[in-house]
């Protein structure tokens, strides 16, 4: 009952969204400002039949995921010594500020320089993505229960027994919190890398060729693009969380 | 099978109070000896310098052989099955298949091979008790340590723990040193028995109880006559001595 009232409150924001589009667009009287939301549709739908969007739409899912494969890793790499020996983590500390204090533009443009216009996007999104999860996986090392590692102590486990049988599950739930949050960041990033330095194939070179041509409607169907293929992904990474959530319990 | 506790001092760091002061202690196994002592006093602090999880400020602490180890609150790991849970002391030096079937047996013997593959949230906080009791037990421990570990229970639930791990000391017979405020558990279960007060503690009662089975059930006179001088004794060392009638010193009878 309770998620039924959840999805029809959801449904009544969508469409009140859309409502203040409609409004707008009616004021503004400019397809060139703001397209209407019909027009825009129109448009996404005209895009997704061709072989162009198919492509940039695979090859961003392809950054997403190519970032998320190497920030998992090496987040979990740096996070889980960090969190248990002080050394680590205060080596480390001046690192993670300079890339939290570092603009987002920044980053793409040296990494521009570094890379090339393929591995840009997929190195800042990393680059964005690292401390958040890296921390949240240090949350969750120092979120273990004393009392469980005592009995561990007890045992004499090894340092990877440990690792399985205690750090491991005590930070899955920061893990999956970092990865929700970095998700949406991620796609931010790697789209706003890709306006920037227009790889071949890739949402954000069809964002600014159609900025560039002047057509708003084509800049709002890519967009709306983005934020469909967005929210696809964390459905799909929140029912993960789910099932790996259900066989934990 | 022993515990050798030599000229232990103990105190913890931003207190002045010594909690132990030249203290010794020593036990020999196999059998149970019950540590006594009012809430608070320190007994828990001993067990944990003889488990290692506390470092002596001076004095040695020496046990022969492995420890495990039964805790006030079951301690067992969430996400891990009933099965694994018991299994784990194990996983160190046996495979995870020989482990498993150890573990098996040890359930049987607790009642709860049914409940092997549940995770401890599914399990009443008895059953959990019972989980953590086969948990110490499949350890091939020489000295095992509890920390009250019937203490959450009602009467008749503890009393069946209580024969359970009598069942299961019969099975694997070891050393085993038991933390209770409950003189009638200590009575129903251990071979020898100290009290212990004062600060730093010191043991004021140190008693070979030597009742037969049916002497140490609660219903039983010899019971009642034992339970009621260690009452006296744990009366005493109470801070307030008129808590217990018959025993303390009340104020009108001065």
């Amino acid at each position: 009952m309770a998620t039924k009232q959840e999805t029809l409150w959801v449904l009544l924001g969508v469409l009140a969204l859309l409502l203040c589009w409609e409004l707008g667009s009616h004021i503004l009287a400019s397809d060139l400002l703001l397209p209407d939301p019909r027009k825009t549709l129109m448009a996404l739908l005209r895009l997704i039949g061709t072989r162009r969007f198919l492509q940039a739409l695979g090859m961003s899912l392809v950054r997403i995921l190519f970032s998320m494969a190497i920030v998992i890793p090496l987040s979990l790499v740096i996070g889980i010594p960090s969190a248990l020996n002080w050394r680590i983590q205060a080596f480390m500390r001046p690192l993670f500020i300079v890339i939290a204090a570092t603009p987002v533009l920044s980053i793409i443009l040296i990494a521009f320089i570094w890379f090339g216009q393929e591995r840009t996007p997929i190195f800042s999104a990393f680059l964005m993505m690292f401390p958040v999860l890296t921390s949240n996986i240090m949350a969750g090392i120092q979120s273990a229960d004393p009392k469980l590692k005592e009995v561990l102590d007890l045992y004499e486990m090894s340092e990877l027994q440990r690792l399985r049988y205690l750090y491991i599950p005590s930070l899955l739930p920061y893990l999956f919190a970092g990865l929700h949050s970095s998700l949406s960041l991620c796609w931010k990033v790697v789209v706003a890398a890709e306006v920037i330095v227009q790889p071949r194939h890739a949402l954000g070179t069809g964002m600014q060729m159609a900025k560039a041509q002047l057509e708003t409607t084509e800049l709002l169907a890519w967009t709306a693009a983005t934020v469909i293929m967005a929210a696809l992904t964390e459905s799909v990474f929140l029912a993960y969380k789910r099932m790996v959530h259900d066989h934990q319990d | 099978m022993t515990i050798k506790i030599d000229n232990l001092s103990f105190t913890y760091p931003n207190t002045e109070t010594a909690l132990f002061q030249n203290f010794s202690l020593y036990l020999q196994g196999p059998g149970v000896c019950a540590l006594l002592g009012p809430s608070g006093c320190g007994k828990t602090t001993l067990l944990r310098l003889i488990a290692g999880f506390l470092k002596p400020q001076s004095g040695t602490v020496t046990v022969e052989g492995p420890v495990s180890y039964v805790f006030q609150e079951s301690r067992l790991f969430p996400w891990l099955s009933i099965l694994d849970n018991v299994s784990l002391p194990l996983f160190k030096k046996a495979s995870k298949k020989d482990s498993r079937e150890r573990a098996l047996y040890m359930l049987e013997l607790v009642g709860l091979a049914d409940k092997a593959q549940a995770k401890p949230a599914e399990l009443s906080g008895g059953q959990q008790q019972r989980v953590s009791l086969a948990r110490a037990f499949v350890f091939p421990a020489s000295v095992m340590l509890m920390d009250e570990p019937f203490q959450a229970l009602d009467l008749p639930l503890r009393i069946q723990l209580m024969d359970l791990f009598l069942k299961l000391l019969s099975e694997a017979p070891r050393l085993v040193l038991a933390v209770t405020h409950d003189p009638r558990e200590a009575i129903y279960l251990a071979d020898r028995s100290i009290i212990l007060q004062g600060k730093p503690l010191r043991p004021v009662w140190d008693e070979q109880v030597s009742l037969s089975r049916e002497g140490r059930l609660y219903s039983s006179p010899a019971h009642a006559e034992l339970e009621a001088r260690m009452f006296a004794v744990l009366a005493h060392s109470a801070t307030d001595q008129t808590a217990i009638p018959g025993h303390g010193r009340f104020p009108w009878r001065r």
